[in-house]
């Protein structure tokens, strides 16, 4: 079974490569000698390629991406959500590379003047193209990689506060690592968009636009965020629109750990997500480490992780809050 | 930074959450330019009232060790240092009271710590 999905994987890289090849078989004849390759922001296309130049490159494009897919995803590599994201990647590339072809060919059909082309509403299947590496990606079989296991934890006593006593923990992190990134992304973007939106308006420069500012929100939301830790559980909160990144009810928690983060066993720095675990690593060193009851682990980059780790423990502990917390 | 109060203490709510920023603040566990969580929010966190976090707040603003700003919360002063030296102060006068009363270190010790848990 699992064999069988990895090959439908795999035939789904080729697949767009195959379209491609076939097309300009049964099309040739009906195409003219040059095809058109680029359009400005409206009318017919401004620039134009031999057909079998435009042909082979695109083809050969589809099909490396093909090969590498397919030698990556039989190749065991460190973990199936690797091979998944490879499969993915693979897919995108074919699939926009066979959106650029049907986009230039079916259009030009029975056209002898390529200057006289509209590419017209073929630009939105360019755009969705990309999506095809969903395709590969669900096939993949998921990643069942193995818990993380905190590296030089600590012995952390739980901190029980009395019936009068109430405990809470709150730190507010700026991460120069995010900021940085923020101020390259804000940089690319004006490189990027500051004439197009100038010289065509900022609607017709949307589609591309609005992938950019999701990316930036997604990074600038990790600039400065606070951790709470209370009665409530574990709360990771943005500064940047109050935005909520991550919340653990005390009920939720199997374990917790101060421990040594070692970004490698989370995927690298920054957010990550993989399958069973997530993480905000700033820096080798000091973290918490929480273990859900549904095993998912989630980890965070802090400087004395010891006195939320407390709190925590001592919740689960004395799991009276938690039913509380749920009112 | 850990928060912890005690309803049954006889100090203040306020004065004890106060004391405890008072200490983050000189022990750098409240940096210069941090910002202190929200009121309302520590306010859900302890089971306090907003107003009992807001009186603390206002305590340290007027101590100079911190600065809230319209619309954007609380941050430790950047220049939080010198008001802790008025604290150093303070201090060296207390060790000169009690060397004159013939305190021994562990009972001022002792009554500091009782008064910065908010246990006193």
């Amino acid at each position: 079974m699992t064999l069988a999905r990895r090959l439908l994987a795999i035939l789904t890289l080729w697949a767009p490569g195959a379209l491609i090849a076939l097309t300009w078989l049964a099309w040739r004849d009906r195409l003219p000698a040059e095809l058109p390759t680029h359009w400005g922001t409206s009318g017919p296309a401004d620039a134009v390629t031999s057909a079998p130049v435009f042909f082979g490159w695109l083809l050969g494009i589809a099909t490396v991406a093909a090969v590498v897919g397919s030698v990556l995803v039989l190749v065991p590599l460190s973990g199936r959500w690797v091979q998944r994201a490879i499969g993915a990647a693979a897919g995108a590339v074919a699939a926009f590379v066979l959106s650029m072809w049907l986009g230039s060919t079916v259009t030009s059909l029975d056209v002898s003047d390529p200057f006289t082309v509209e590419l017209g509403a073929w630009v939105l299947l360019t755009v969705m193209a990309p999506c095809y590496g969903l395709v590969p990606l669900f096939l993949l079989p998921p990643g069942t990689s193995p818990p993380v296991e905190p590296q030089e934890t600590v012995k952390i006593e739980p901190l029980v506060p009395a019936d009068s006593q109430a405990v809470a923990w709150s730190r507010t992190i700026s991460s120069w690592l995010f900021i940085g990134m923020t101020v390259l992304l804000l940089a690319l973007g004006a490189l990027l968009f500051a004439q197009p939106i100038m010289r065509d308006g900022i609607a017709a420069t949307a589609w591309t636009l609005a992938p950019y500012c999701a990316v930036l929100i997604l990074v600038a939301v990790f600039c400065a965020y606070r951790v709470t830790v209370d009665w409530r559980g574990l709360r990771v909160t943005s500064l940047l629109f109050g935005i909520s990144l991550k919340r653990i009810r005390p009920d939720q928690i199997a374990a917790v750990e101060a421990a040594t983060l070692e970004p490698t066993q989370w995927g690298g720095w920054g957010y990550r997500i993989m399958p069973g675990r997530s993480a905000i690593i700033l820096r080798k060193g000091p973290g918490l480490v929480v273990t859900q009851r549904n095993e998912k682990q989630f980890a965070i980059s802090l400087d004395r992780p010891a006195e939320p780790a407390s709190i925590l423990l001592g919740l689960i502990a004395n799991p009276e809050p938690s039913a509380e917390a749920r009112r | 930074m850990l928060f912890r109060v005690d309803r049954e203490s006889s100090v203040p709510l306020a004065d004890q959450i106060a004391v405890q920023l008072r200490v983050a603040i000189a022990a750098d566990d409240l940096a210069p330019g941090e910002r202190l969580p929200p009121a309302r929010e520590l306010a859900k966190s302890l089971r306090v009232n907003m107003h009992t976090v807001l009186r603390a707040y206002q305590q340290l603003s007027d101590e100079g060790l911190i600065e809230m700003r319209q619309g954007r919360g609380a941050f430790v002063r950047e220049d939080a240092g010198a008001a802790l030296l008025r604290v150093s102060e303070l201090v060296t006068q207390l060790v000169a009271e009690a060397r004159k009363l013939g305190l021994a270190p562990a009972d001022v010790h002792a009554r500091i710590d009782r008064l910065m848990e908010g246990t006193a």
